[in-house]
């Protein structure tokens, strides 16, 4: 699945400098190509989580399309939008999101349960993938940032999505733990879902297949090329 | 529906005190509300008790017994007290116009008697003139068949081994005895012929019995109480003259020529009687009823404040539920359902609780505000229940409704970067 934007814009009405508005992201056209790892890399402001807010159906732009392939996702209803999000997005939030009355493994398991479904079996394999199976039983409360961040992962890849978003995925962890993040996306990538981290770590580009530079909504890529290519 | 059933419960139980507390906040809502309509039902319903207990259009009174602290109250309560007046009074009273019946009490005593928790009043009546008790008699009857076989068989049966004799003898409601018991009074056995009904006033500690019963215990009994009345008993004297006027006539008349006509009594309309508690029980029904409004109101704010407060707390969660997929709707859904268990449970254990404790809370609140209640009937009781259950599970979801929709319209995405 291929996503592509075209002159998505998102504008906030609020004071800045001398008007009344603020471009978060600048018009822009974008690609997300299917089996990459994608990398839009910018310091805190810059627009980049607006812009993976947008792309993932999660924050409607001011002006222009989000195309999943043919599908125009905001030309959706919201029950469409959404169970269209549930079905062929994966999305690993920042920070330590979880819903702290589920275990583990539930937690795992909740864009299933969202729509009243439940594959204990995937869940155990994912979490035994990312070496948290031990910890299926117990309360959130009880993991690490590495470990949460891991459940995170798993959460994404339970319904086996053909998009993974992931917004700042490593801003909490050390070294270790964000090389172990990084190489799992860009498993996840190798294969064949198209994969958008938007992050401000400088390592970020050693595990990048396309790196794009992103300051004060506007996007631009390192090797010269545009964000639409 | 089963996996957003069991998000629902994990939600309930993972967030204890938040789910303790509006459970505790509707139980309020509903106790407070269907002890309120209740309250104020027994105490109008106490109002149509002493109307109908009075039955009396007029009753006149020895001038003296106008002396007796809270004498209206007492009156309507049924407690006459020691006194007395000439029982030729009735006689004059029956040729005055406008009067229709005519019935004499007697005040015999107030005794203290395994027969009942509080003092029993002990009175005399006649049932052949009466119209005040028999309409209150449920079980059993005056007796005045079985009296009809005059004072002499009553007389003829006392002696021997305690033998009780026949005569009527109706007992009120919280009296332990049931028509055919026989019982001591002041010493001297009876036999129960009637039982009243609940009427919330002192009738119902009290014992009537006939004239000719009433003479048998002063002379049998060795109580000192009594002693005050015997020689007013053998005058033929009464306590209090009870009078209906014909119909058509207005008392007011009747009651102003028995005062200009007889001498050192009192005529009082029970319609005049009735009038002062009427304003204190529309009073205390009013304020019964603003201090239930004010108890459900502050529950139902505060229901409010903590579906808002949980949801709050709980911002990211809905957030990651929103990113994960779930529509505006779903979320709405999942909220809203919480809300409406949490103010299912409680509002059934509100109204249950207090549906139990309701007897002993009607009889604090007359006792409190020297009253009649009486307990409603069981359809009303059940309608009540229901109605306050109802109205609590209501206001229960209304208050998390605000919170369901707040939550459902959120934008995620700057929910989900809190700390």
């Amino acid at each position: 699945m291929e996503v592509r934007a075209e002159q998505i814009t998102k504008d906030y009405f609020r004071k800045h400098g001398d008007g009344n508005v603020f471009t978060a992201v600048d018009a822009c056209d974008f690609l997300l190509p299917a089996g990459l790892l994608t990398v839009v890399r910018g310091k805190s402001g810059s627009g980049k989580s607006t812009l993976l807010n947008m792309l993932s159906g999660n924050l409607t732009p001011t002006a222009g399309h989000v195309f999943y392939d043919d599908a125009d996702l905001y030309s959706m209803k919201d029950d469409e939008l959404s169970r269209f999000r549930n079905n062929n997005i994966g999305y690993i939030p920042q920070g330590r999101s979880a819903v702290w009355s589920l275990t583990v493994l539930e937690n795992v398991m909740l864009p299933l349960m969202l729509y009243g479904a439940r594959d204990e079996k995937r869940a155990v394999e994912l979490l035994e993938r990312f070496n948290i199976s031990d910890l299926k039983d117990e309360k959130i409360s009880r993991l690490s940032g590495g470990e949460l961040r891991r459940l995170s992962i798993a959460r994404a890849l339970i319904k086996d999505p053909e998009v993974v978003f992931a917004d700042e995925p490593t801003g909490d962890l050390d070294d270790v733990n964000t090389g172990i993040v990084f190489e799992e996306l860009r498993g996840i990538a190798r294969s064949g879902a198209a994969v958008l981290v938007v992050t401000h770590e400088e390592d970020a580009a050693a595990y990048a297949d396309r790196m794009l530079n992103m300051e004060g909504g506007v996007i631009s890529a390192e090797d010269g090329t545009t964000a639409s290519q | 529906m089963k996996e957003r059933a069991y998000l629902v419960r994990r939600s309930i139980t993972g967030h204890p005190v938040r789910s303790i507390a509006m459970v505790l906040l509707c139980a309020v809502m509903s106790g407070s509300l269907l002890a309120g309509m209740i309250l104020v039902s027994c105490v109008q319903d106490g109002l149509s008790v002493m109307r109908r207990r009075l039955g009396a259009d007029v009753m006149v009174v020895p001038y003296a017994a106008l002396s007796k602290k809270n004498f209206d109250n007492e009156f309507l309560l049924g407690n006459t007290g020691a006194f007395y007046m000439p029982g030729e009074n009735a006689g004059k009273i029956s040729e005055i116009e406008g009067v229709g019946s005519v019935s004499a009490q007697f005040f015999l005593a107030d005794i203290d008697s395994e027969l009942s928790g509080s003092a029993v009043h002990l009175m005399g009546y006649d049932p052949e003139s009466d119209f005040c008790v028999e309409p209150w008699i449920i079980d059993g009857s005056s007796g005045t068949d079985a009296a009809g076989a005059d004072a002499g068989a009553s007389d003829t049966d006392i002696g021997g081994a305690g033998s009780a004799a026949s005569g009527s003898v109706v007992a009120g409601s919280e009296i332990k005895a049931r028509p055919g018991d026989t019982v001591t009074l002041c010493g001297v056995p009876v036999i129960v012929t009637g039982k009243m009904a609940e009427t919330g006033t002192d009738y119902d500690t009290s014992i009537y019995v006939d004239m000719a019963t009433a003479g048998r215990i002063v002379s049998q009994s060795d109580d000192d109480s009594l002693s005050a009345c015997a020689q007013m008993l053998e005058d033929g004297a009464v306590s209090v003259i009870l009078i209906a006027v014909v119909d058509g006539y207005d008392p007011e008349p009747v009651l102003n020529s028995i005062n200009i006509h007889i001498k050192k009594v009192r005529a009082v309309s029970s319609k005049e009687m009735v009038t002062g508690e009427v304003s204190s029980m529309r009073g205390a029904s009013l304020i019964i009823t603003v201090i239930t409004a004010v108890i459900w109101c502050a529950a139902m704010a505060s229901v409010f404040v903590i579906s808002q407060l949980a949801v709050s707390q709980r911002r990211k969660e809905f957030a990651l539920m929103r990113v994960m997929g779930a529509s505006r709707r779903r979320l709405f859904s999942i909220v809203l359902s919480e809300g409406a268990i949490l103010s299912a449970a409680g509002s059934a254990a509100g109204t249950a609780v207090m549906g139990a404790a309701l007897p002993l809370v009607c009889h604090m609140t007359g006792a409190a505000l020297d009253i009649p209640v009486s307990l409603p009937g069981t359809g009303a009781a059940v309608l009540g229940f229901f109605l306050a259950l109802a109205v609590s599970v209501a206001g229960g979801l209304a208050g998390s409704l605000a919170a369901a929709s707040r939550i459902s319209h959120m934008d995620p995405a700057p929910a989900l970067r809190e700390i």
